[in-house]
């Protein structure tokens, strides 16, 4: 999972199999069908899949780009690698002096002081840039090398930074838990969406990014986050929310943060309470947990329920969706499932 | 482990190697500060390939090998330096008001290098459609029409412009 020291390779049929598949889905061929055949392939073959996860990465990455204000920079004409440069850079000298005496001491000594080290505070050299990724029903628990941990929920997928600077978080999308350690560094610690960046000011929050809603949401739970938007040029109007509230942000507005906490916290609990909640909402919800296809036919989508469920196993819910709705669970493998009306 | 052997190796490797190769980025840089940084970086690769796959390098032949390690190194430096001349030139032009705030220009500035690290390695044709596909949101349909090309052309610099960057994080270390 993107860790040092056990990463795939991809051989050259694969990344172009995976190239010439994400061609077809930014192109008008793309059909639901073939998503899913996608998703299907990615899952196949761990090889797929982290072919996948790279240009996926590639893409969000571009993603956080301001198009306007890079373009130029990575549109420049290319320069031929033996040009003469001019510009001195006498203040990284000192390295090398310390390079000598390190070598005798190992590789693990080495890192524990070399500028990458640095860059990662504790030594702890995979986190410099490390990718996590949950599928479908998993989750899982990242300790940083600051102390700091961050709790992925089911399909989520985040990105690690920590420079000798900043310590942030990008998360591409899904549902992260931050507990913020105190940095002997004083790094500020950050979450970056789509929609914005959000900045710890104390230690618990939660952070929800599901394609098509269309905002991020945030819930504190201790302390406070500072939120600005993406597209705000200056950090000066940032807006601040407390513990015991939430907001929600899109490219343009940082909603007033209001109590409570959206139920982003719900899953840390391994629960989903839903309150009169549409079934559309709900299926949506759930298929986030489960591999393969889940979908609810738009006649039942309306149908409101309420209920305490557990998202541990999510066959148990859409079972049980026929004991209190007029509506049927049709299987027709166990990946590809269709709520209907009776 | 077999550190100790591998940690006289290193030694050895360095000791043998440092002057010439010092002396040979200096003909390429033209200055001896970035010749000395460039140098060391190069034996930094080797240490963390050590690190990578828990045995020393094979290095059959030490010359060639960290002649191609420095070598990318100072096309890697050269294109940094010309990455952060454009990105300077971009931010000067803009009305103060528009500048982004330190922190964000710092987040930008980092994902900038990593984008633009991938991308150098693609021909310019196939740089600048993916950066059409993927920077302004065209269609491949717009793509070609901006382009004077076929749209099939387009699709083709697309897939290949995906299969160089997933390809690219093999190389890595």
């Amino acid at each position: 999972m993107g860790q040092a020291g056990q990463k795939i390779q991809v051989s050259r049929a694969v990344a172009e199999e995976a190239a010439h598949r994400l061609i077809i889905l930014g192109s008008d061929e793309s059909t639901d069908e073939y998503q899913q055949e996608c998703r299907h392939w990615c899952q196949q073959d761990p090889e797929h899949e982290e072919a996948w996860r790279r240009a996926i990465n590639l893409q969000h990455k571009m993603g956080l780009l301001p198009g306007w204000l890079v373009k130029d920079a990575l549109q420049r004409p290319p320069v031929s690698g033996l040009e003469q440069s001019g510009v001195e850079q006498p203040e990284r000298r000192h390295h090398l002096t310390a390079l000598i005496g390190l070598i005798m001491a190992g590789p693990a000594a080495y890192l524990a002081l070399s500028p990458d080290a640095r860059q990662v505070g504790l030594g702890q050299w995979h986190h410099l840039t490390a990718d996590y990724h949950t599928r479908a029903g998993e989750q899982q628990q990242v300790e940083l090398s600051d102390g700091s941990t961050v709790s992925l929920n089911t399909s989520t997928s985040v990105s690690i930074h920590y420079s000798a600077e900043q310590r942030l978080i990008v998360l591409h999308q899904g549902e992260i838990e931050v507990i913020t350690a105190k940095d002997i560094q004083q790094r500020p610690l950050s979450v970056r969406t789509a929609h914005g960046l959000m900045t710890a000011l104390g230690t618990r929050f939660m952070v929800r990014l599901i394609p098509g809603e269309g905002q991020t949401t945030l819930a504190v739970q201790e302390g406070a986050v500072a939120v600005s938007l993406a597209t705000e040029h200056q950090s000066t109007s940032a807006r601040v929310t407390h513990a015991g509230q939430y907001t929600r942000f899109d490219h343009q507005v940082i909603a007033e943060p209001q109590k409570g906490s959206a139920g982003l916290e719900q899953w840390r609990q391994g629960m989903l309470v839903a309150q009169d909640m549409p079934l559309g909402q709900l299926i949506e919800e759930l298929s986030r947990y489960r591999s393969g296809w889940l979908r609810c036919d738009p006649d039942v989508a309306q149908l409101k329920l309420s209920g305490v469920f557990r998202l541990d196993n999510t066959d148990q819910i859409l079972n049980s969706l026929s004991l209190s709705l007029p509506v049927t669970v049709v299987y027709r493998t166990p990946y590809w499932v269709s709520v209907k009306s009776i | 482990m077999q550190a100790q052997g591998a940690e006289y190796q290193m030694h050895h490797l360095y000791v043998q190697n440092h002057d010439w190769l010092s002396r040979w980025l200096y003909t390429k840089l033209g200055c001896c500060h970035q010749a000395a940084d460039i140098c060391h970086d190069a034996f930094i690769r080797i240490l963390q390939k050590w690190r990578h796959q828990g045995h020393f390098p094979d290095i059959e032949q030490p010359k060639a090998y960290l002649t191609t390690v420095a070598g990318r190194l100072v096309t890697d430096h050269f294109r940094k330096q010309s990455l952060e001349q454009a990105w300077q030139e971009s931010l000067a032009s803009l009305p103060e008001k528009d500048v982004p705030s330190p922190q964000l220009l710092l987040q930008l500035r980092e994902t900038l290098e990593e984008v633009d690290r991938i991308l150098n390695s693609l021909p310019q044709a196939v740089r600048d459609t993916f950066l059409l596909s993927q920077l302004d949101g065209m269609t491949y349909k717009q793509i070609a029409e901006q382009l004077q090309v076929s749209e099939r052309t387009v699709k083709r610099y697309m897939a290949q412009a995906f299969a160089a960057c997933i390809l690219l994080e093999n190389d890595e270390v």
